[in-house]
């Protein structure tokens, strides 16, 4: 450098500089309810917020539960106004605590006391009036390959036996799994030193998964018999349960997992016989899940952590 | 403190100091659906190490896989590439945030 301030930490990182624009806090996105509720296996959540910013902003989560899970779910964004979906685990409502960290952009704060670094054009590189974001730590995580707790299912058919025609009741209970999520998560420790309960996190949902179980059961009454007429009896069905990344923040590690998003259900039944020909309980519907049996856009993401402290 | 750097609130409680990670914003670009992009950092030569945060912007599909970019970062040259995945389908936009200390 020709001329300006570099400032680097006990590690030799950067940690003020008059070429390179720090991240200072630029608000508290505001909640505005949940948008959707799941409540099987481990459940889920997804809480809408929404905040205006020229530029992208960093976003981080302060649990509201530090059992569970949460992320940045989508970002919608339409001008300078972003909406995010957050999903937490769990059947309940705990939204979390959003927190917006953005480059220093517009004139000079107030106060008259501080640091503050400019690079050669007169632009704020940083601010100590502005709440800079100091980071505790920075973890690379990756989900599990598999989110179901019970593990990978399997595509062959299991037979949940017959129940005539109730469909969404009777056949359901022979095809279940364990698609719980809670315990399906890699496990990061970072350095925790200072840890309090105002501990946040950044790190977006990118990942997903899903996976499925299928069955099928057919018998035939009187088909041995040629004294009695022919019936026949068939169920196909699928049961499907689709994940989405999240994050645990305990007081020693990050926990990358999943969360459950929502399932995916389809049953039909039919029991047929002929002279006379009859045809009862055939179901209908389809079942629409995306693709199954594996997790994509599965691959590390940096997950930030600071102290939410320095920003109530 | 023997030497560095310590920064006080108002309330002359420390927030920032030389144990602190800065958080130092080096560049955002959007890679859209079925395009690779890339991003030259300016002055990577200060940056100890690079990281990326990825996320996929509005709605996506929910009838088939929506697929993000993969992110390769060049730390020597501060070039950071993301590479669509998927057929024209698939592949979703991505927005890519680059971050170092």
């Amino acid at each position: 450098m020709a001329y300006g301030l570099h400032i680097t930490n006990t590690s030799g990182d950067l940690l003020v500089s008059s070429d390179i624009k720090s991240y200072h806090y630029v608000g508290s996105p505001t909640y505005t309810g949940v948008q959707s509720s799941y409540d099987n296996y481990s459940g889920s959540r997804i809480y809408r917020y929404t905040f205006t910013d020229s530029q992208t902003p960093l976003i981080f989560i302060k649990p509201a539960d530090v059992n569970k899970f949460y992320a940045v779910l989508t970002h919608f964004k339409s001008g300078n106004n972003w909406t995010y979906d957050v999903i937490g685990s769990g059947t309940s409502n705990q939204p979390p605590t959003l927190y917006a960290f953005s480059a220093l952009s517009g004139s000079n704060s107030s106060g008259g006391y501080g640091l503050l670094v400019q690079d050669g054009s007169g632009n704020r590189t940083f601010d100590s009036r502005d709440k800079p974001l100091a980071i505790v730590d920075i973890v690379s995580a990756i989900p599990p390959a598999n989110a179901p707790d019970g593990g990978a299912t399997s595509t062959s058919a299991v037979d949940p036996g017959w129940h005539d025609c109730d469909v969404n009741n009777g056949y359901r209970p022979g095809m279940e799994h364990n698609f719980s999520s809670n315990n399906s998560h890699n496990d990061y420790s970072y350095s925790n030193s200072g840890h309090n309960s105002n501990y946040m996190f950044s790190a977006p949902s990118i990942a997903q998964s899903a996976w499925r179980k299928n069955a099928y059961h057919y018998h035939c009454d009187g088909c041995s018999n040629w004294a009695q007429a022919d019936q026949h009896h068939t169920f196909w069905g699928d049961l499907g349960v689709f994940y989405r990344q999240a994050y645990k923040l305990t007081s020693t590690q990050v926990q990358a997992g999943w969360c459950s998003v929502k399932e995916y259900w389809w049953g039909k039944a039919e029991k047929t016989s002929w002279a006379p020909w009859t045809s009862e309980c055939d179901g209908s519907g389809s079942f629409g899940i995306p693709f199954s049996q594996k997790s994509i856009n599965r691959v590390s993401n940096s997950v930030i952590i600071a102290d939410a402290t320095n920003y109530v | 403190m023997a030497f560095g750097i310590q920064l006080k609130n108002s309330s002359g409680t420390t927030f920032f100091d030389s144990t602190t990670i800065g958080g130092n914003f080096l560049g955002t670009f959007t890679a859209n659906a079925n395009s690779n992009a890339s991003f030259t950092i300016p002055h990577a030569s200060l940056i100890t190490t690079i990281y990326t945060q990825i996320f996929m912007i509005n709605d996506l599909p929910t009838d088939q896989e929506a697929l993000a970019h993969t992110i390769s970062v060049n730390s020597g040259t501060g070039v950071v590439t993301a590479t669509a995945q998927g057929n024209s389908s698939q592949s979703q936009t991505t927005q890519v945030v680059i971050f170092g200390k």
